[in-house]
């Protein structure tokens, strides 16, 4: 008798699979509503209490976990029946084609990560009013289903449930894992790395599930992540045609993942472990391919080796030729890039481009000793740092979230090529580390080359810039003094409206001694005379004598006050300008005009 | 008609399972497999179903390969020798799953098998006892209507009524529809009462494979004794028969002879015997007789 009910293998498949494990998609939407819809219910989004952009943008405590669950235990569930061999040999005997079987699971999967979050979604967006959530949405479910294809994937090589979760995991984190070593061992063993920027937002977009925190560059990260779904997929599927079925039930299908596995995951855990006893355990100052780092390479590779090997081989015997060679590699590995790194063998270290190739250079005036004031209260250029109160600022380069504007001419590149090479000279054994100093060359080529270097003083010293490397003051000096600077820097070059005639006060914070010290009001039309005051005195005063400071004028632009709400308090936009002890041109105007605040 | 064609399939660390293993499954028939434990019967059988991929060799199914054939797969009822169902699911509920896959799936058969059988649908699949899990197995691969059958080892571990009740439907099945069934099995009694053909496979070869009653009435037991017996005469009497196993208790020679009865009786009716006993042999007897001696045992059997 011919059977009534539909035949379609793929649907019977789908709708089972949901029959079986409906609780993960409601548990995580369950978790979702949790952490932002009721919430914002309850609470509200005034006040500070629930930041509902921050939820949209799932920098939210709830959502982070729930992505997770929601991707890798839907993969982990709809092809559970791969990591046991008895449903591993009834559904391979039913008569459905691998290739259809892949893709009932694969559509099974995306559809239990997509309902729980276009519910949310849809919840969220009546409940804001806003679009947020339609981004949201998408971006989440995208990046749910790259870490789900890679779920998938890690389903086709293990055998087990344990390595099945172990190897979605590792592939989702794989690459951050390497990055973060990679950050780690030139952040500790190269002199004049820069952390901030670059590998480390690459990082921070190196997995999905970090790729979806934030609101930076979402249209690249979906099709980033788009891609990466289907490569992934794809991978898994040609993968899956070939698998052997008599293999579940064993810790890893394929051979070459033993190795893989071992490759990467003792050289990581190696280059760590050594760096951890190099910089945190030891008491040598100077990090380095030393004893301790020795120590830690071997300790480190041994403790991942013994740990990754029980895990695949669930036995005490684990030191077997094919657990032992590529785990004796990857610790050469291990040994190879440490050593080299320390020795230097890509010229890192010493590298000072030549002032020929050098474009433009910007260099971080802002926090660092170099231009800060004798008692360190003041920076000389706290303001003067920031590109955007400046007519002339171009090549400019971010740094540390202010736009610092670049040097072009010869006098000035030659004197930062001379602060760099100065800074990598100094001494730094038993010495006190200070800030850091930024430097960002844009070559010809168009490359830019950026080094950071910790300024370093005697330990017994008041830790100004007058206790610095005389090299680099020299240098410092140089730059401060070179006209390019004093033009750049010039209060001439400031944009017109901080010294626009007309609704603007003035106010004068000045000599911390003076009984009088305070804020007062001063007239438009004496501002131009104060002005003409500072900028001869900026101009005159040489590097020596430009950080001692007597007080600071502070340049309030009321009419630019921003008013919060939250705080109830107002903020102006402030310009403040440190007065040296020598700025004679400026005390004489002070003296002069003493009755403004008398 | 089921056929493997020289199938080599070896495991992980080397192990080959499968060494050049033939198998002709008529139509029609009930084809048993007998063999030694790791003889490579399961995974022949898995390798019919589809499961596994063979390193040589080809399986096909009425003139078509089965790897990964969705087609032939839905004329093949399968019970494993180790029945799985998903966690949780009642029989109704893995009835209603293998319907959803299977387009002959007979909603009215399953109903009356699980009348037969007295089990309870609504009843979880996992709290049954191992035996019920075979019978609910059976009851799945019988209710698909299978044009050919594949039974491993599903007789073993369940209860003389309810062996019976099983056979009668596989046995109706055959006579009805030419159902073809390939079943593995240690009961060889049982196989002996059912099958109309045999094979004997051994360390992934087949040994033997033959119309079961043409096995029987080639291989006899013969238990003579000699009046006035001299030192040679039993070895010039069984000149030009094959002789595969002798032992002598007393004055009465047991020997197991490939030879016709009636060749054996024309032979020894020149001898003066007082005792002339031929028996045929069991399954089980030609069974161990074939694997359990020597190597040249086993050529001389062929």
């Amino acid at each position: 008798m011919r059977s009534t009910t539909s035949s379609n293998e793929i649907m019977t498949i789908v709708r089972d699979n949901f029959k079986r494990f409906w609780t993960v998609p409601a548990f995580c939407l369950f978790l979702f509503l949790v952490s932002g819809f009721v919430p914002v219910v309850l609470l509200g989004t005034g006040d500070g209490l629930v930041d509902f952009s921050m939820i949209s943008f799932n920098e939210n405590v709830g959502y982070v976990p729930c992505m997770l669950i929601l991707a890798i235990g839907s993969g982990m569930t709809v092809f559970s029946y791969l990591q046991s061999p008895s449903a591993a040999n009834y559904v391979h005997s039913l008569p459905i084609s691998r290739s259809k079987l892949f893709v009932a699971n694969v559509l099974s999967g995306l559809l239990m990560i997509a309902a729980p979050i276009v519910i949310n979604g849809i919840i969220m967006s009546i409940v804001g009013m806003n679009a947020l959530f339609i981004t949201w949405t998408i971006v989440t479910f995208i990046c749910c289903a790259a870490m789900f294809a890679i779920t998938v994937f890690a389903a086709m090589i293990s055998g087990n449930t344990l390595m099945h979760l172990f190897n979605a995991g590792f592939f989702n984190g794989v690459l951050t894992m390497i990055l973060v070593v990679i950050l780690a061992v030139c952040d500790s063993l190269l002199v004049g790395y820069e952390t901030q920027g670059g590998l480390l937002d690459f990082i921070l977009r190196s997995n999905a599930l970090t790729a979806a925190i934030g609101e930076t560059s979402r249209s690249w990260i979906c099709l980033a992540y788009l891609a990466v779904t289907a490569a992934f997929l794809i991978i898994a599927w040609l993968i899956y045609k070939k698998r052997p079925i008599e293999r579940s039930g064993n810790s890893l299908i394929f051979s070459w993942t033993r190795a893989l596995l071992f490759l990467i995951c003792v050289s990581c855990g190696a280059i760590l472990s050594g760096l951890f006893f190099a910089t945190i355990l030891s008491a040598d100052p100077t990090i380095g391919f030393n004893k301790d780092m020795i120590v830690g390479l071997v300790l480190g590779g041994l403790a991942v080796f013994v740990v990754g090997s029980v895990l695949i081989d669930r036995s005490a015997k684990i030191f077997t030729k094919r657990n032992i060679l590529p785990a004796a590699i990857a610790l050469g590995l291990a040994f190879a890039v440490t050593l080299g790194m320390s020795a230097d063998v890509l010229g890192y270290n010493k590298y000072v481009p030549e002032a020929s190739e050098v474009k433009s250079v910007c260099i971080d005036t802002a926090h660092s000793e170099l231009f800060n004031s004798y008692d360190g209260d003041y920076s000389l250029i706290t303001f003067r740092g920031e590109s955007v109160f400046y007519k002339e600022a171009k090549d400019t380069e971010e740094i540390a979230g202010m736009h610092y504007p670049g040097f072009s001419s010869e006098e000035s590149i030659n004197a930062v090529i001379a602060l760099q090479q100065a800074l990598i000279n100094q001494e730094r054994n038993d010495m006190t580390e200070l800030d850091c100093v930024k430097i960002i060359y844009e070559l010809n080529n168009g490359k830019h080359v950026t080094r950071s270097y910790n300024l370093y003083v005697p330990p017994d010293s008041d830790q100004t810039s007058f206790d610095l490397d005389p090299a680099i003051r020299k240098a410092a000096g140089d730059l401060y003094e070179s006209k390019e600077f004093k033009q750049i820097y010039s209060l001439n070059n400031l944009k017109d409206d901080y010294f626009e005639k007309g609704g603007i006060t003035y106010c004068v914070d000045y000599d911390e001694e003076d009984p009088n010290d305070g804020f007062y009001a001063i007239s438009n039309k004496d501002v131009e005379g104060l002005k003409e005051a500072m900028e001869k005195d900026f101009q005159e005063l040489g590097y020596d004598k430009a950080f001692q400071y007597k007080g600071v004028i502070s340049i309030i632009r009321k009419d630019n006050n921003t008013y919060d709400e939250d705080s109830e308090e107002a903020f102006a936009d402030v310009l403040d300008i440190p007065i040296p002890k020598d700025a004679k041109h400026t005390k004489a105007w002070l003296k002069e005009h003493e009755d403004l605040w008398k | 008609m089921i056929r493997v064609q020289n199938a080599d399939k070896s495991y992980e660390k080397g192990t080959k399972a499968l060494d050049g293993l033939c198998i002709n499954v008529e139509r029609g028939s009930i084809y048993g497999l007998v063999g030694t434990n790791g003889a490579g019967k399961t995974t022949i059988i898995r390798s019919i179903m589809g499961i596994l991929m063979l390193d040589a060799g080809e399986i096909t199914v009425d003139d078509e390969t089965v790897y990964d054939n969705e087609q032939v797969k839905q004329r093949i009822g399968y019970v494993s020798d180790d029945p799985f169902a998903y966690r949780g699911y009642t029989l109704n509920e893995m009835g209603a799953y293998t319907a959803g896959l299977y387009e002959n799936w007979n909603e009215d058969r399953f109903r009356t098998m699980l009348a037969d059988y007295n089990l309870d649908g609504k009843a979880k699949l996992s709290s049954l006892s191992k035996g019920m899990r075979k019978q609910a197995a059976f009851i799945l691969a019988m209710s698909v209507m299978p044009e050919h059958l594949v039974l491993d080892e599903p007789i073993d571990g369940l209860d003389p009524l309810v062996r019976r009740k099983t056979w009668k439907y596989i046995i109706d099945d055959v006579a009805e529809r030419e159902m073809t069934v390939l079943v593995s099995s240690h009961n060889l009694r049982e196989m002996e009462g059912y099958c109309d053909h045999i094979g004997i496979i051994s360390e992934g070869r087949m040994v033997i494979e033959r119309d079961l009653e043409d096995l029987k009435t080639d291989v006899h037991k013969v238990q003579v004794a000699f009046l006035d017996e001299e030192e040679d005469t039993f070895a010039k009497a069984m000149e030009g028969m094959k002789v595969i196993h002798h032992e002598k208790r007393g004055s009465v020679h047991v020997a197991i002879v490939c030879e016709s009865a009636e060749k054996i009786q024309e032979t020894l009716q020149d001898y003066n015997t007082p005792v002339l006993d031929l028996l045929p042999l069991t399954l089980e007897e030609i069974f161990i007789y074939e694997l359990g001696g020597d190597s040249h045992e086993i050529d001389n059997i062929i």
